[in-house]
């Protein structure tokens, strides 16, 4: 089963998000920064990344930039409770296979999540 | 009371989702991006409130307020300090301002955005915890902290979550503090809730 | 409430002025009142039971649809203002133009539904009175700003000109300017200006700068006046009555300024009354000291701290026998060659002890070849700041002075020898005529003591002639020493001699020798000393001269006797020989006033032979012609 790191720096995202995915039989990585996640992303090179944007340090935008720049090939599904159109097309720009807004229900998220991993399989 | 590092992350979580839905409406409502940073959450006592020098320590505030009763019961408010709000309704409207003045008009369109900003973090809440509340209607506010609170109700509150949110437009710098306040044992109720909902997923 | 009982309500709803719709969750309108038929023109029976989003799309936008989204959940009542959404559903006006809307979207929960009751203010009016407010309020506004800025910089400026204007060390005259270019009446003077006329602030203000004229402008007053008006500015002097009738000159300098919209003209005064007072001065003090420097008969040259002249004064320039202008500028090492280092010496220790350098005795070539003595006096010249900057040369010729002081060391050193010689002389006769009288005194025979008788007279008349020639030597005494020809002067006092068969041979060619006038005393106490000691073998006296290294060789030898060795060591002293000694030593003394000097290199027996040496520039030979004399 797929391997999805979850960058959030709320530990009660983390917790949702991870039991959500868990449910589904995803292997789950977690870190509470764009700095820990990048680390973990590059070491443990997970199927996907979920990001959330608003983060203390490093934040999502800056982790999508990181992730550019390294060349590493592990899909970024942003996740954010910044819904502005123009937070969507920044994140995409920089790379961000999709945007979901939180807060997302369970239903919402698996497919998605599914979406990011199968088109990064095909390519 | 000690609200435990848990409950406020996922306060300041649920003030995000709130947060960022209303920079969403606005959004789309203006085209103008809007620069949001991580909200800072405190929990602290009624009376401290005041204490608050950096913020809300101004004789000409400018806030919106809601007032929700139902499970919990409190007060919400989007409190600008002294010039931000006519200068976020500058930058949002693109009117040419001659004087940073409050008129009726200006005042409605800041009612709006209180509106947009407290009903989605009221909304961000309820949605998560499955309450519903009752609602009075949006009221506008100015004065100092004091003078918006009401002098009268004080000793119904007990405790504040406050959190810090700043709007940034096109490098305008607006700090808009949304602040909630709740009615003696409300909090706790609101905790025990974000505790079990937390629980139930973990 | 059950649906009926809404729409029943909707009935009462139609007597609100407000636009009323009640929706249920999937937008299907229940409710549309009386006021939005008229708004919209649309009849309930058209809008009832459909999806409000097919009417108007617009809602279907997110803005519209999470908030009433929230409201259908039970959310606060959500509220669009008239700024952001002015036309909810557009409403056109009869005259043009849509409805300005305010929007609140209430929650009413009605069971286990939710319905959203929109409640649309038309606020067209309070629109159109808040916009016509707001431009007229912003108008003042931008009114009343520029008003308050430009008073601002007003004030500014005026308090800055009032506290130059009171702080001025000059008096400082407001007045208005006429048509014609004349000043018109003071409109402001500061504290000076009453102070520096004696006129009180109220005073000025009743005159016109005309009024204060006196005179003496340095430009007619309509020429300054057309120049303030063309140019904007002028700069004069003149001269203002005071007060109490004196008169205070001016420097004025005038410029025309707009001071609360007014041309006037602006002129700051300065009381120029210590600058003429030091310009007067200057100018006397100027004239003086070139009054000085071209009447001093003592040369003045002003030298660089580099041996050159920069000016120089009349008197110096006829010394040097150049014009002035041929002197300015140039180099001491071009104009005194040969003295131009020493000059130069001493400038250098006048720069580096920055002391005058006085009484310097030196000589200075002169135009025609000669040398003058000069006694000259350097003083340095500084600059502001303190260093040398040149020389200043007081040039004194002294060379008549020092003559006079030789002359004057010459007489006294003759006027000695007269005393000495004549002395010795008459002494010398009162001896033989005492010896006369004894011999006459032991003589019997009248003829024999006429004999003496004769030979007494003859030495009273030596005696007399004695005394005569020291009359003579007292007036050569205070002459100068003169160019005399030797074989004239041995020819005439040899010719003084009675005839005894000695041979007086001048064998000198025209020569000429600077000598003090008793040079003709010496070359006669040579003679007689040849006469008086030659003895039997005496039969020529030669004089003669030979130039050699040294100088010129006057020779005056005879073939007498000569002069024993013995006696030669104490020849020249004073009070040697058989007769007196005192010839020679006279002799040696008149020579020496010239820088001529007297030795004796005869063999004895075989004759004495004198030799006086004269140095080279005290003798010069002549062509045929008399010499001699005064220069």
């Amino acid at each position: 089963m797929a391997k999805i790191l979850v960058i959030d720096d709320s530990r009660f995202q983390r917790k949702l998000i991870s039991s959500v995915l868990e449910e589904k039989g995803y292997q789950v990585l977690t870190a509470g920064d764009g700095r820990e996640g990048f680390a973990v992303a590059r070491q443990e090179s997970p199927d996907l990344v979920i990001c959330d944007l608003l983060m203390p340090g490093i934040d999502g935008f800056n982790f999508l930039r990181m992730v550019r720049e390294e060349g590493l090939a592990t899909p970024v599904l942003v996740f954010t409770s910044d819904i502005q159109k123009t937070t969507r097309d920044i994140c995409l720009e920089l790379g961000a296979c999709d945007v979901l807004n939180k807060p997302v229900k369970g239903e919402a998220l698996i497919p998605a999540v599914e979406r990011a991993i199968g088109s990064a399989k095909k390519s | 009371m000690n609200a435990g590092e848990e409950s406020i992350d996922a306060i300041r979580e649920l003030i995000n989702i709130g947060v960022g839905r209303a920079a969403g409406l606005l959004n789309d409502m203006t085209g103008t991006h809007i620069r949001l940073q991580v909200p800072e959450v405190r929990v602290l006592r009624y009376s401290d409130l005041t204490r608050e020098q950096r913020l809300l320590d101004s004789a000409h505030l400018s806030a919106v307020t809601l007032r929700f009763s139902g499970s919990f019961s409190g007060m919400s408010m989007l409190v600008f300090p002294e010039k931000s709000a006519a200068v976020l309704i500058t930058a949002l409207t693109g009117e040419e301002i001659e004087e940073p003045e409050l008129d009726a008009l200006r005042i409605e369109t800041l009612n709006e955005v209180g509106n947009i900003v407290n009903n989605a973090v009221m909304g961000s809440i309820t949605n998560v915890l499955g309450e519903r509340l009752t609602y009075s209607m949006p009221e506008y506010r100015e004065g100092g902290i004091g003078e918006i609170l009401g002098k009268e109700r004080s000793s119904d509150y007990d405790w504040v979550i406050l959190a810090v949110s700043q709007f940034m437009i096109e490098d305008l710098r607006v700090v808009g503090n949304i602040l909630m306040i709740f009615e003696i044992g409300a909090l706790d109720t609101l905790l025990e809730k974000i505790t079990a909902v937390m629980g139930s997923h973990s | 409430m059950t649906m009926s009982s809404f729409l029943s309500r909707c009935e009462n709803l139609d007597i609100l002025p407000a636009g009323i719709i009640i929706l249920e969750s999937d937008y299907t309108v229940i409710c549309w009142n009386r006021t939005m038929e008229e708004w919209t023109g649309i009849p309930r029976e058209k809008v009832l039971g459909r999806d409000l989003r097919d009417l108007y799309p617009h809602l279907s936008d997110r803005k519209y649809a999470l908030r009433i989204g929230q409201v259908f959940e039970g959310g606060a009542a959500a509220f669009f203002s008239t700024q952001f959404h002015p036309h909810f559903i557009p409403a056109p006006l009869p005259g043009g133009g849509l409805r300005f809307q305010r929007t609140t979207v209430h929650s009413v929960p009605e069971g286990n539904k939710t319905y959203a009751l929109v409640f649309i203010d038309d606020v067209t009016e309070l629109i159109q009175q808040v916009r016509a407010y707001r431009g007229m309020r912003d108008r003042a506004l931008r009114e009343v700003r520029e008003r308050l800025e430009k008073e601002a910089a007003l004030e500014e400026s005026e308090a800055k000109f009032r506290e130059i204007f009171d702080s001025a060390n000059d008096a400082i005259h407001i007045h208005e300017l006429r048509g014609d270019g004349l000043p018109g009446r003071f409109s402001e003077v500061n504290a000076v200006a009453c102070e520096m006329l004696g006129y009180s602030r109220e005073e000025f203000l009743a005159m016109t700068p005309l009024d204060l004229v006196q005179g003496g402008h340095s430009r007619p007053l309509d020429v300054i006046g057309r120049e303030i008006l063309g140019k904007g500015h002028a700069i004069f002097e003149t001269e203002h009555r005071r007060k109490d009738g004196g008169t205070v000159p001016v420097e004025i300098h005038a410029h025309r300024v707009t001071i609360r919209n007014r041309e006037v003209v602006l002129s700051v005064v300065r009381d120029i009354t210590e600058r003429r007072r030091n310009e007067a001065a200057l100018l006397a003090l100027t004239k003086e000291l070139q009054t000085i420097f071209d009447n001093a008969p003592a040369m003045i040259w002003y030298k660089d701290t580099e041996n050159r002249f920069i000016r120089v004064n009349p008197a110096a320039a006829a010394a040097k026998g150049l014009p002035r202008e041929e002197i300015e500028g140039k180099s001491a090492y071009d104009l005194f060659p040969e003295l131009a280092e020493k000059y130069y010496r001493d400038d250098l220790e006048v720069i580096t002890t920055q002391k005058p350098k006085l009484g310097i005795i030196e000589q200075m070539p002169t135009r025609d070849g000669g040398t003058r003595w000069v006694e000259t006096h350097k003083v340095p010249l500084f600059d502001p700041e303190g260093k040398v900057s040149g020389i200043l040369l007081f040039v004194n010729d002294i060379t008549e002075r020092k003559m006079a002081e030789d002359a004057l060391a010459l007489a006294h050193r003759k006027l000695h020898l007269l005393s000495t010689i004549t002395r010795h002389d008459l002494l010398n006769q009162v001896s033989a005529l005492k010896w006369y009288i004894e011999l006459a005194r032991d003589e019997k025979e009248p003829a024999a003591i006429r004999q003496f008788l004769d030979k007494m007279g003859k030495v009273l008349d030596t005696a007399e002639e004695q005394i005569t020639f020291t009359r003579d030597y007292q007036e050569i005494g205070v002459r100068e020493p003169a160019w005399q020809n030797v074989a004239e002067i041995a020819r005439r006092i040899g010719a003084g001699f009675p005839p005894s068969g000695v041979v007086i041979l001048p064998e000198v060619d025209d020569i000429e020798i600077y000598a003090d006038p008793l040079f003709g005393k010496v070359i006669f106490n040579l003679f007689e000393n040849a006469f008086r000691y030659g003895g039997p073998s005496l039969s020529w006296i030669r004089v003669s001269a030979a130039e050699g290294p040294g100088g010129l060789t006057i020779a005056v030898e005879d073939n007498g006797a000569g002069i024993p060795d013995e006696d030669k060591k104490h020849l020249f002293r004073k009070g040697f020989g058989k007769h007196t000694g005192l010839g020679l030593f006279l002799s040696r003394e008149i020579l020496a006033i010239t820088g001529l000097s007297i030795r004796e290199t005869g063999v004895p027996g075989k004759g004495a032979r004198f030799e006086i040496l004269v140095p080279e520039g005290k003798f010069r030979r002549v062509s045929g012609e008399r010499a001699g004399g005064k220069r």
